[in-house]
């Protein structure tokens, strides 16, 4: 409705929702979907402003939510035995914590606000109840979900110890890393 | 700092207290903004769509209510007229009302007590004038003044209702957003996890409780009107309002429709029948009709949905009675959630499976 509802209806749209929609189409965890499935998952999602320093989560935390940078920046971080390292620096359009849609598992590392940001936060039972009603968004999103696990499973040694790099190549800040 | 460890700030308890407070300060407000909040609940679901085409939810509403007072004006276009034949002959027979009740209450006492004299231990004499249906209604009906003071109560009831909750619906997610903000970083994840178990579960509630509420009635006014009970539109109209108040409501229906059958001079054998058809209609209810329209969002046991009841009763009286059960649901849910939260806190169970690494 909103593309093809013709301009007379340019009065009646939401721009902050418009540029949502826009946003979610471009995360990798939402590629495939059509406009109007983005549309019903965009309304789903809540949203929050930080301030440079603070925690999204911490590592071990459980896992109950989907994060997608709106704008900002968000480093995800690892405390190792010499101390914290970067995993991945994402910025505007890049989602991570995907893996609690599938359970509430503890978080495997720490989400820091680096930048003052805003986050979209999507909860996991709330993308349960709605892809009751919408098989193709939970065959999509777990789809995509399952080509990141496969990318990651290729990347790390077979000894399953830590890889050394998380980030892609081309660190588009939109990368197959949450 | 933090209370009981469940990380409450008690900058938080305080505004829970103070909210409490003005809860009771302006407790006459509470019946308009519980009904403002059930109708933004009912038509949520419909903004939230429209949301999903990115049109503005001011937009949105103003189209839904609109499309509402259309639906409604066809609704009184189609029943209308039954109603107000049904509404007019009741008022016509009000002033003459308890009379008829009390003489047909002495003509069943008298039946009861012929067809089984061990009933005259425990009913009244069937000569005795009863007269308690009359001073209830005396109570009840009380002066013209009176009458003209509720009359106004429910008009303006009536404005308060849908202007709240238009804005309730046009301004929730700006109001979401803003407590969100102002939320620490560290609470989010539980507060949002809350928030949305908490929404559904009150949403699914009072969306149920209305379609539940509307077939049962709808299934009681059939029901009256082909044994022939008068205002069967008035009596299911009763049934499915009362229908929400767990125990108490469908037992008030069906006396109501009892007694009118018996005002009319149907006798006993039509009070039988009366009984039987709440009967059979409520455990239809309970055992199809609920599931399929509250579902599982209310898991309470009997003895806490029944000490609830009496308890809201106590503290609102039919309004209490009405918002007991999702009350209770909703703190049992919250309780639930917070200890699950806590577990998972402080035993997080390694898993083999896991992509040794994957920050997710």
């Amino acid at each position: 409705m909103a593309r093809g509802g013709g301009r007379w209806l340019g009065w009646a749209r939401d721009p902050e929702q418009t540029h949502r929609i826009a946003l979610l189409g471009r995360a990798p965890v939402f590629a495939g979907l059509p406009r109007r499935l983005l549309g019903r998952l965009g309304a789903r999602f809540f949203e929050k402003t930080y301030g440079a320093g603070d925690v999204v989560f911490h590592e071990g935390d459980p896992g109950k939510a989907l994060f997608v940078v709106l704008d900002g920046e968000v480093a995800i971080i690892r405390a190792g035995e010499e101390g914290e390292h970067v995993l991945r620096t994402l910025a505007s359009g890049a989602c991570f914590g995907e893996l609690a849609l599938i359970d509430e598992f503890p978080r495997s590392a720490t989400a820091r606000v680096t930048a003052p940001s805003r986050l979209l936060i999507l909860y996991k039972s709330d993308f349960d109840a709605l892809v009751e009603g919408n098989e193709r968004i939970a065959l999509v999103v777990m789809r995509n979900l399952l080509r990141t696990l496969a990318a990651y499973a290729r990347r790390v040694p077979p000894s399953g110890a830590e890889p050394e790099s998380l980030a892609r190549p081309d660190g588009d800040g939109r990368g197959d890393r949450p | 700092m933090t209370v009981a460890g469940f990380g409450v700030r008690p900058a938080w308890l305080l505004v829970g207290a103070a909210a409490l407070t003005l809860g009771y300060l302006f407790r006459g407000l509470l019946l308009p903004l519980f009904l403002a909040a059930a109708l933004a609940y009912l038509l949520n679901p419909l903004v939230v769509w429209a949301e999903g085409f990115a049109i503005r939810r001011s937009f949105a509403v103003a189209g839904l209510y609109l499309g509402l007072v259309l639906v409604l004006a066809a609704g009184a276009l189609v029943i209308g007229p039954r109603l107000r034949v049904e509404v007019g002959a009741l008022a016509a027979r009000l002033p003459t009302l308890a009379d008829e009740v009390d003489a047909a209450l002495q003509l069943a006492a008298r039946e009861l007590t012929e067809a089984a004299p061990a009933l005259r231990r425990v009913l009244p004499h069937p000569d005795a004038r009863m007269g308690w249906i009359e001073r209830l209604l005396e109570g009840r009906a009380g002066s013209l003044g009176d009458w003209l003071e509720h009359a106004g109560r429910i008009l303006l009831v009536g404005i308060m209702v849908p202007f709240f909750a238009f804005f309730l619906l046009r301004d929730s997610r700006r109001l979401v957003a803003w407590l969100m903000d102002r939320l620490p970083p560290a609470h989010v994840e539980t507060s949002v996890a809350l928030c949305c178990e908490i929404d559904r579960l009150i949403g699914r509630y009072v969306r149920g409780v209305a379609l539940d509420g509307l077939v049962f009635g709808m299934l009681v006014a059939l029901a009256l009107w082909g044994l022939g009970v008068p205002y069967p539109l008035l009596l299911g109209a009763l049934a499915g309002l009362a229908n929400p108040i767990p125990v108490v409501g469908s037992v008030l229906s069906a006396a109501a429709a009892a007694l009118v059958a018996l005002a009319h001079g149907q006798g006993l054998g039509a009070v039988g029948w009366v009984a039987l058809v709440f009967i059979g209609l409520k455990a239809l209810d309970d055992v199809l009709i609920q599931p399929l329209t509250i579902g599982r969002s209310v898991q309470l046991h009997p003895a806490l949905l029944l000490a609830s009841v009496v308890a809201g009763n106590q503290a609102l009286g039919i309004l209490g009675m009405i918002v007991a059960v999702p009350t209770v649901t909703v703190l049992q849910e919250t309780v639930r959630l917070l200890v699950e939260h806590r577990r998972l806190v402080a035993a997080p169970a390694p898993r083999a499976e896991e992509p040794a690494g994957y920050p997710g």
